[in-house]
């Protein structure tokens, strides 16, 4: 029994709009690319398809749609968000799985730009290096002391990654990566300035493990 | 002021920018010096200030800078407000105000410096045998022992910047960047591995920065340091000490303002050497320095440690510092060798054609001072084969002596990790007998002292650990480079008693030889037990300039074999670690919900609720009870919304779903079918409750679950652990966050609603207490359930977060012309305390069972298990049952007694206050009380004990004080 809106897209709300504001949205431009950019992609649709009783596995790619594969045979599906128009609901959910609905009702941030993956030595206590974490891979973890799912989705064979939590921690990760903006510049971005990174060559800095200051 | 040391023309002191000088303040006078001075080269420097920065521990001696690169307590200073400071390692900065520590008076004249002549008073442990009697005396005299205890002023008001923490990863870790570790870290690094190399200096080099090298060596040193900065697979942690070494190779680490947690697949203990004191009367002196200390001051700093120098050497290590000495244009009165027979003949034939004295097989045994304390002259003496003196004494004049007896691996990380050290008596040296797992050691700390064989067994140490890192390395690095250990740095007799003492073994804690002896002959005759009463060892040190001769000292004392004593534990820090940084992101956030800035912008003031901020109540803080009593009159009499989206939720899917309720909750759930509800309560192994529910089953593999705030994550784990254990299918899905929930209560609620576009009929009749609907309401979809929490008419509307706040402002705007306000947690806890609803946790305990709160007929014993069914099978064969009741203050007066509260009975303790307000519906205070067994009477009065309640009486009720009968809820 799953009752749709029928003209909801204007209720909604991402729980960083307070802090980050809509006027970046058709902004091309990017603080730094060589620093640590930020988009807030709460507002797009989303969906995490968990599995009680997979019949079998779907692909990943559906009708425009990167498929994941997370714990416990789950699968989470995003948008392409290089796309001139994004989709307004998540594709239909197949046979043997369920949609959850926690998942798109929390905060979704895109990390990109040369600094993307410092922000884990920051706060993560796992090893999440390049090396080990690599593109297309997806986890549960720790993030500044809040529980986050983390995808590595590389742009233009940089790291980039995507952040999924709960929208009670939005304000929280909102300050300590404002923070992190200070350490190694860039900032918040809106999601054309995404696209032009998309379509961008990487700058020519890259990060290494090999960073000497915070 | 007359001052030995003195600064040198460049090029000596390669640390300095002498085109920048830096004024700062050292004890209110100021100082010039260079820039990239520390605090000790810029006092030792200035002509007029004196040669040391520090007064010792116990009896305010003036101490001289013993090891400068801040791992002795001589040094500690308070820097722009903040305590025990390392000066070898703090570089000054303009304007910077720096004071000497542990002074009564000033640094020079110091009146704690008259405890020395009361040294016989004043034997380890004196404390405890002196200030017990008369009884009672002892506050007397913790106040003046605690006078003289403790280093620096702490200013709590003083703003301190945030330490950064950073948790770092890779296949090798390096500990030390000297030349042994440099290679270590580019061989593990060029053969594939992420490397950190920690080094607690500002350059790379270690200690052959400041030793003497040949040209050829310089550059190879030279081309080292710009690799290892220039490798991308190499991160280097400057000025930045490692402090432990836990299991799993995690090792912890210090920087500027930064905590580092690095955890390494393989670590290389690269950790070098400390060179050791000889023990001899006065040797505290001023002036008085070891060779390394003495090459660092000279080569880094471009200061000249004095005019005339006496040195004392039983290696090689002597004879170059005599050599950078005389370039320095130091007067080199002899060098004294302890040895019988010297092996560095080249380097002896370098010092006799400049004219410098050897005088062969003999030491110094004691040292003289001048009028200002510094050291004068030495005594030197020949020594037999056993290290004894022979009584053919000399003085030699100086005005500064150099000594360099031997050296102590720096083993204490390693030890930290399950690393185990011997005294090697054919070296005379403590040495590393077995490292930890996944370890490996190069350069001086594993007796490699030669430039080259120290790169060859870095070179090897990396190598191994990249191997043992990467599997693909293994068969491509080739053998590993073997280099042989050198054993001729030790000399093994290095204790010179004097008839009339202070031969200082521990220069942190001010512990001579005497005071090991009398430790001895007080029975303490094992080194840990001599350690804890004497503290040798136990000062910033941290043995590295005391183990070996506190070793010797002892086995002399003790009668003991050398061989066979060890050293005392090493434990975790290495040296002192900045409490700033420690408590780095240890603060957890706190949860705000979606609605937080509404709150905000309508002057909600806002408090802490388990990991959440949430409304306390609305309006002016000050005026914090009326505005609570208008929020629990409007609610009762209007209408009220408030934010309660940090419950708990879940969204169970799958065929199973009953199955998990039915193991996780007491209750029966044969029948539940779709499209009812359920209360259920959740127990744990004790049979006590832990948390309860609202169970809406939306389909037949789709159940809603309402749970509390606190315990949410708690549900959240036993659910996927009973998931587990049962083999369920089932897949839960955590809404708290993800789903927020607004109540709207009051008996104006149902006429708000009405006012809504809606597809949801919320008559009476259709929508009865405890149902739940789904439907639209003003364009957003949501599940509604009939609630009564407050006691009142009740819509739990349960949103996705995305749509709370619109959902939110249409039920405000619905609400405009009925009065609606929002009410906050203060007013909510009133309602519900005067509908005697409990909240788990606060009024019940560990052991409250379903029973004691009116379940006892809803506990599901048929059922053939769930969790604690057992244990509420035992609880119901005891006699004595809990149980929770409301009760009322009968004398009408409004003051409230606190939670916890204790409560009596015809003199009996039976029970405590779990809960109590003053309720401005009832006029009168309220509240729950947790009684230890349910037979006593409803209607009885109890007492509240203690002081300020004091008699107190209170009538125990056997329902709710307000409607009792239930009926409010309803209409």
């Amino acid at each position: 029994m799953t009752i749709q809106a029928q003209t909801t897209e204007n209720l909604k709300m991402s729980p960083l709009n307070s802090f980050i504001g809509d006027d970046l949205a058709d902004s091309t431009s990017i603080a730094a690319p060589d620093g640590l950019n930020v988009l807030d992609a709460s507002a797009y649709p989303r969906a995490r398809h968990l599995a009680v009783s997979p019949l079998e596995q779907s692909g990943t790619q559906i009708a425009g749609w990167t498929c994941f594969s997370s714990a416990r045979g789950s699968k989470i599906l995003l948008p392409d968000l290089s796309a001139n128009s994004l989709p307004n609901d998540a594709p239909s959910v197949p046979d043997g799985y369920v949609s959850d609905p926690a998942f798109r009702n929390g905060y979704w941030i895109v990390l990109f730009g040369s600094a993307a993956s410092a922000v884990f030595k920051h706060g993560c206590e796992i090893d999440l290096r390049p090396s080990r974490f690599t593109s297309e891979a997806c986890l549960q973890t720790v993030l500044f002391h809040t529980s986050v799912t983390i995808i590595r989705h590389d742009l233009q064979g940089q790291p980039a990654f995507h952040l999924f939590g709960c929208s009670s921690f939005a304000h929280h990760i909102h300050t300590r990566l404002s923070h992190l903006h200070s350490l190694y510049g860039g900032g918040f971005t809106g999601l054309e300035a995404l696209r032009h990174a998309m379509k961008s060559p990487p700058a020519n800095t890259s990060v290494s493990n090999n960073s000497k200051e915070v | 002021m007359t001052s030995a040391m003195h600064r040198l023309p460049a090029p000596w002191g390669r640390r300095l920018n002498r085109k920048q000088p830096v004024r700062f303040e050292f004890c209110g006078k100021t100082v010039t010096a260079y820039d990239g001075d520390t605090v000790t080269s810029a006092i030792l420097g200035a002509p007029d200030q004196p040669d040391y920065l520090a007064r010792s521990f116990k009896y305010h001696r003036p101490r001289s800078v013993l090891l400068g690169n801040g791992s002795d307590a001589n040094q500690y200073v308070q820097a722009d407000g903040i305590p025990n400071i390392s000066a070898d390692d703090l570089l000054i900065t303009v304007g910077m105000k720096v004071s000497a520590q542990n002074v009564f008076g000033s640094l020079t004249k110091d009146k704690g410096a008259a405890l020395n002549a009361l040294t016989r008073f004043l034997p380890p442990g004196f404390y405890y045998d002196a200030f017990f009697r008369p009884k009672g005396i002892w506050p007397f005299w913790e106040k003046i022992i605690r006078q003289f205890a403790g280093l620096g002023v702490l200013n709590p008001d003083m703003p301190h910047e945030p330490s950064e923490k950073l948790h770092l990863f890779c296949e090798v870790a390096v500990i030390g960047g000297g030349i042994s570790g440099m290679s270590a870290a580019l061989r593990a690094a060029d053969l594939g591995c992420d490397v950190v190399l920690i080094e607690q200096d500002s350059m790379l080099g270690g200690m052959s920065n400041d030793a003497l090298l040949t040209d050829e060596e310089m550059q190879r040193l030279s081309e080292m340091r710009a690799r290892v900065e220039k490798h991308q697979k190499i991160e280097v942690l400057l000025r930045t000490f490692c402090a432990g070494w836990f299991e799993g190779n995690l090792l912890t680490a210090h920087g500027k303002s930064v905590y580092y947690h690095v955890r390494a697949d393989q670590v290389i203990a690269a950790t070098g050497v400390c060179e050791q004191p000889l023990v001899f009367r006065n040797n505290d002196l001023p002036g008085i320095l070891l060779s390394s200390t003495a090459n660092r001051l000279l080569n880094s700093y471009g200061i000249c440690p004095g005019r005339k120098a006496v040195i004392q050497t039983a290696n090689r290590f002597g004879y170059e510092t005599a050599l950078l000495l005389q370039k320095a244009g130091c007067q080199i009165g002899a060098i004294v060798d302890m040895r019988a027979v010297p092996e560095d003949q080249k380097l002896i034939e370098d010092c006799r054609a400049l004219g410098i004295e050897i005088i062969i097989g003999a030491s110094v045994t004691e040292a003289q001072k001048n009028a200002s304390g510094s050291v004068a002259g030495v005594t030197i003496d020949r020594i037999n084969a056993n290290g004894s003196p022979q009584n053919e004494a000399q003085t030699l004049s100086c005005d500064t002596f150099i000594t360099s007896v031997g050296f102590t691996p720096l083993m204490q990380l390693l030890c930290h990790s399950g690393g185990e050290v011997i005294y090697d008596l054919e070296s005379g040296s403590l040495k590393v007998s077995k490292t930890p797992e996944n370890c490996w050691m190069c350069g001086t700390v594993n007796q490699r002292f030669s430039f080259s064989s120290a790169i060859l067994d870095g070179m090897s140490a990396g190598a191994q650990a990249a191997s043992k890192a990467l599997p693909e390395v293994a068969n491509t690095s080739g053998p590993a480079a073997i280099s042989d250990a050198e054993t001729n740095i030790n000399f093994p007799f290095t204790i010179f008693q004097h008839a009339k003492g202070k031969e200082f073994v521990d220069f942190d804690e001010d512990q001579t030889v005497k005071d090991i002896q009398q430790a001895v002959s007080a029975g303490f005759s094992h080194m840990e037990l001599m350690k804890r009463f004497t503290t040798v060892g136990m000062g910033p040190s941290q043995g590295r300039t005391t183990a070996l001769n506190a070793l010797r000292v002892f086995a002399a004392a003790a009668n003991m074999d050398l061989s066979k004593l060890r050293i005392t534990t090493q434990r975790p820090p290495f040296r002192p670690e900045p409490f700033a940084n420690i408590a780095a992101d240890t603060l957890l956030p706190q949860r705000r919900t979606v609605l937080h800035d509404w709150h905000l912008k309508n002057q909600a003031v806002m408090m802490p609720a388990g990991n959440w901020l949430r409304p306390a109540f609305y309006g002016d803080r000050n005026d914090e009870a009326k505005r609570v009593e208008d929020e629990v009159k409007l609610v009762r009499k209007g209408v009220g919304l408030i934010d309660a989206s940090t419950h708990g939720g879940f969204r169970l899917f799958g065929p199973d779903c009953l199955k998990l309720l039915s193991v996780a909750y007491i209750n029966d759930f044969d029948g539940f079918e779709v499209g009812q509800t359920k209360s259920a309560l959740m127990t744990d192994e004790l049979g006590a409750i832990v948390d309860d529910c609202f169970a809406c089953r939306l389909d037949e593999g789709d159940i809603y679950l309402a749970t509390s705030s606190g315990a949410s994550a708690v549900t959240n784990r036993r659910l996927r652990k009973l998931i587990i254990e049962h083999g369920l299918n089932v897949q839960i899905s955590e809404l708290s966050g993800g789903y927020s929930v607004l109540n709207l209560a009051g008996p104006l609620a149902r006429t708000c609603v009405a006012d809504l576009e809606t597809s949801i009929d919320f008559t009476e009749n259709s929508f009865p207490l405890h149902a739940f609907r789904e439907g639209i309401v003003a364009g957003i979809p949501v599940l509604i359930i009939r609630g009564n929490f407050v006691g009142e008419v009740t819509y739990e509307f349960h949103v996705e977060t995305s749509y709370a706040a619109s959902l939110w402002n249409a039920l405000m705007k619905a609400g405009e012309p009925h009065g609606i306000k929002p009410f906050g947690i203060l007013s909510q806890r009133i309602l519900r305390l005067e509908k005697a609803h409990i909240l788990i946790g606060q009024d019940t305990d560990h052991e409250t069972p379903p029973d004691a709160i009116g379940w006892a007929d809803r506990v599901a014993v048929n059922k053939p298990y769930f969790l604690g069914k057992s244990a509420i099978e035992l609880t119901r064969t005891k006699p004595v049952m809990k149980c929770v009741r409301p009760f009322e203050r009968m004398d009408g007066e409004s003051r409230v007694p606190e939670e916890n509260r204790l409560l009596i009975q015809d003199g009996k303790m039976i029970g405590r206050i779990t809960s109590a307000a003053f309720s401005p519906t009832l006029g009168k205070v309220i509240g729950l009380a947790l009684l230890d067994d349910r037979d006593i009477a409803t209607g009885s009065n109890v007492e509240i004990w203690g002081d300020e309640f004091a008699g107190t009486q209170l009538r125990l009720l056997d329902a709710a004080p307000y409607d009792a009968e239930n009926t409010v809820q309803l209409q």
